[in-house]
C-alpha cells in the first residue's frame, strides 16, 4: 500500500505492533462473546455440574455456527469496505 | 279487537274527551292511545319472554340500508384481505423448503434480478408497494438474494439493463476494457475464494412497460456495440447526438439537443436512418423552439437558446445516452460471442395499475379482488424461485412475420396506461413504451420463461386445501 511506504521503518513496526495487539484484542473479544452466547443459550440446568450430552452437542453446534457466521460476515464486510473505499476514493468526498 | 267495535272505543274516547275536563283529559287520551298501541304489538315469542329477553326490534329501513351497504363493503374487504393472506402464505410455504437447505459459509446464495419501473403516469412508490406486497414475501420465504434495477422515468431500465450486459461483455474482454478497479467486489470475492452460486439466476420483471424496456435493453446489450458509437457530428456539445426522434417509427435514436438536430449533417448513425425520417420532426422541433435558426451548422446550442422561450439556459438533456443500436438494425447486427446459451430465464409479474377519477369503480373492484393478483404474482415468483423454465413459444402472425411470445407478455396491461403515455415525446425523452416490442429471433431462441411445473401446481393446491380443511397435508417431495 502506498500509505505504508510513506512511513519510515520505525513507524511501520509500531503500526504493525499496534495492529497485532488490536487483532489479539478483537480475537479475545470474539472468544468471550462466543462463550457468553453459547453458554447462555445452551446451558440452563444447574442441577448437575457436568455437561450433559445434549448441552455438549448444543455448545459444539453453537461454536460452529458462530464461527461460520462470523466468517461470512467478515467476507461481506470486506467486500463492502472495499466498495466504499473505492467509491470514496473516486468520488473524492461529497 | 273486532272491526265492528273499533269505532266505538274511539268515539267513546272522544266522548270522554268532551265530557271530562283538563287533567283527566290527557290521561284518558294517553291510556286509550296506549291501549291501542299495546294491542297493535305482535305477541312476543314465548321462549324469549321466559328467558327474560326484551322484545327484539329490527332496524329501521334507513338503518338497514346503511348497515347493509357498509357491512357488505367491509365484508368483501375483509374476505379479500384474508384470502390474499392465504394466497401469499401458500406460495411462501411452497418455496420455504429452499430456506432450510444448508449453505456453506463461503458460498453465496442464488441471486435474482428484479426489474422495477414506475408505471406510466405514476411514481416509483406504486411499483415498490406492489413489489413489497406480492413479490418480496415469496423471495424472503425462500431466502433468495435479489438485486433491483429501478427505473424512475421511461428509458431508465433500458439503459441500466444494456449497461449491465455491456459491462459483462467488457469483463469478458470485448471492446475497450473498463478502467481497472482495484477493489471491486468481484475481485475481493475471487481473492477470498467465495463461490458464486452456480446455476440459473433469473429476472423478475414487474409490469408491461418494464418488460418492454427490459427486452429493448437486452437486445441493445447483446446486439449492439460494446463501446458508445462515435458520431462524427459531435463537437462536444453537451450530450449532443444528431439523430432526431420520431416516436412510433420504432428505432430512430433519441435526439439530445433539438437545435443540433435541425441542420447538422445527418451522420451515419447505426440505425441507417434516412434523411426522410429527420425531415418531419424538424417542423415540430422548430415550433417548440421559436428561435431555431435553420442554418445552424455545428452551432453550439447554448449560443442560440437564450433567446428561446425555455426558462433553462439549455434545452433539457436526455437522461441517458441514446441507445447504441436501434431496433431496425437488429437483423444486421452481429451477436456478441459471449452470449450465454440461456438468456437469464425471465418471468413477468402482472402489475395492474389504473389511474383516473372516472375509473374509480374499476379501482374499487380491483381493490376488492386483490387476492387474484396475489395468487397470480405469487405463482410467477414461485416459478422463478423454483427455477423451472421453458423456452418462449414462437407464434407466426398473420402478416407473415413471426413474433415470439416474449413480445406479447402482459400485453393486456397497455389498455390501462394513462393517456399521457401516448402523447408525442419531447426530443430529450425516450419512447420505449409506445414503440413496438421487437424480439429478434436469435435472442428469442435463447430466452427462457419461468413456469411452474404441474407437480408444483399440485403441491400448491394441496397446501391451499390443507389450510382450508384445517388438516395438515403432507407435502410430497
Amino acid at each position: 500500500m502506498s500509505q505504508m511506504d510513506a512511513l519510515n521503518r520505525q513507524e511501520q513496526m509500531e503500526l504493525q505492533g499496534r495492529m497485532e495487539r488490536k487483532q489479539m484484542k478483537d480475537f479475545m473479544n470474539m472468544y468471550s462473546n462466543l462463550v457468553q452466547r453459547c453458554f447462555t443459550d445452551c446451558v440452563s440446568d444447574f442441577t448437575s455440574k457436568s455437561l450433559q450430552s445434549k448441552e455438549e452437542g448444543c455448545v459444539m453446534r453453537c461454536v460452529d455456527k458462530f464461527l461460520k457466521s462470523s466468517e461470512r460476515l467478515g467476507e461481506r464486510f470486506q467486500e463492502q469496505n472495499a466498495a466504499m473505499a473505492q467509491q470514496g476514493g473516486m468520488g473524492g468526498g461529497r | 279487537m273486532a272491526d265492528s267495535t273499533s269505532t266505538s272505543p274511539a268515539s267513546g274516547a272522544a266522548k270522554e274527551a268532551i265530557n271530562k275536563t283538563g287533567p283527566h283529559d290527557a290521561a284518558a287520551k294517553a291510556s286509550s292511545a296506549a291501549g291501542e298501541a299495546k294491542k297493535a304489538l305482535p305477541k312476543q315469542n314465548e321462549a324469549f319472554r321466559m328467558m327474560g329477553l326484551p322484545r327484539l326490534r329490527l332496524p329501521s329501513r334507513n338503518w338497514s340500508i346503511f348497515l347493509g351497504v357498509t357491512g357488505s363493503f367491509f365484508g368483501a374487504m375483509f374476505y379479500d384481505k384474508y384470502q390474499t393472506k392465504l394466497a401469499r402464505e401458500k406460495w411462501c410455504k411452497l418455496v420455504s423448503h429452499i430456506a432450510e437447505e444448508p449453505l456453506p459459509s463461503h458460498t453465496l446464495a442464488r441471486k435474482v434480478t428484479v426489474y422495477l419501473a414506475a408505471p406510466p403516469g405514476d411514481g416509483l412508490r406504486a411499483a415498490r408497494e406492489h413489489f413489497h406486497l406480492y413479490v418480496k414475501p415469496v423471495l424472503v420465504a425462500a431466502a433468495m438474494d435479489w438485486d433491483v434495477v429501478e427505473g424512475r422515468k421511461e428509458g431508465d431500465v433500458r439503459w441500466k439493463t444494456a449497461e449491465r450486459i455491456r459491462k459483462r461483455r467488457r469483463a469478458g474482454s470485448e471492446g475497450t476494457p473498463d478502467a481497472e478497479e482495484e477493489y471491486s467486489v468481484e475481485s475481493i470475492r475471487e481473492k477470498a475464494g467465495t463461490q458464486v452460486y452456480d446455476g440459473v439466476g433469473g429476472d423478475v420483471v414487474v409490469g408491461r412497460n418494464t418488460w418492454k424496456e427490459y427486452v429493448r435493453g437486452m437486445h441493445e446489450g447483446w446486439l449492439g456495440p460494446v463501446d458508445a458509437p462515435v458520431v462524427p457530428g459531435e463537437v462536444g456539445a453537451e450530450g449532443a447526438e444528431p439523430g432526431t426522434h420520431t416516436p412510433g417509427l420504432g428505432g430512430v435514436g433519441d435526439a439530445a439537443v433539438s437545435l443540433a438536430t435541425n441542420a447538422v449533417a445527418k451522420p451515419p448513425s447505426l440505425s441507417g436512418s434516412t434523411s426522410e425520417s429527420t425531415q418531419s420532426p424538424v417542423a415540430t422541433l422548430s415550433e417548440t423552439l421559436e428561435s431555431a435558426p435553420a442554418t445552424s451548422d455545428d452551432a453550439s446550442p447554448t449560443a442560440d437558446t437564450p433567446a428561446a422561450e425555455e426558462k433553462k439556459d439549455e434545452p433539457p438533456k436526455p437522461r441517458h445516452p441514446p441507445p447504441y443500436i436501434n431496433a431496425d438494425a437488429y437483423p444486421s447486427a452481429t451477436l456478441s460471442a459471449l452470449i450465454p446459451e440461456i438468456l437469464g430465464p425471465a418471468t413477468s409479474v402482472p402489475f395492474p395499475h389504473i389511474l383516473g377519477f372516472r375509473n374509480t369503480p374499476i379501482r374499487v373492484y380491483r381493490f376488492l379482488n386483490r387476492r387474484r393478483v396475489a395468487d397470480d404474482v405469487g405463482r410467477q415468483v414461485a416459478a422463478a424461485v423454483l427455477a423451472s423454465h421453458r423456452p418462449f413459444e414462437a407464434t407466426v402472425s398473420t402478416e407473415g412475420g413471426s413474433s415470439s411470445e416474449a413480445a406479447k407478455e402482459l400485453l393486456s396491461e397497455e389498455a390501462s396506461w394513462w393517456k399521457t403515455t401516448y402523447k408525442p415525446r419531447e426530443p430529450h425523452e425516450e419512447a420505449v413504451w409506445i414503440e413496438e416490442c421487437t424480439v429478434e429471433e436469435r435472442l428469442a431462441g435463447r430466452m427462457r420463461r419461468f413456469e411452474l411445473t404441474s407437480v408444483d401446481e399440485e403441491r400448491a393446491k394441496a397446501i391451499a386445501q390443507g389450510k382450508k380443511q384445517g388438516v395438515k397435508v403432507e407435502e410430497e417431495g
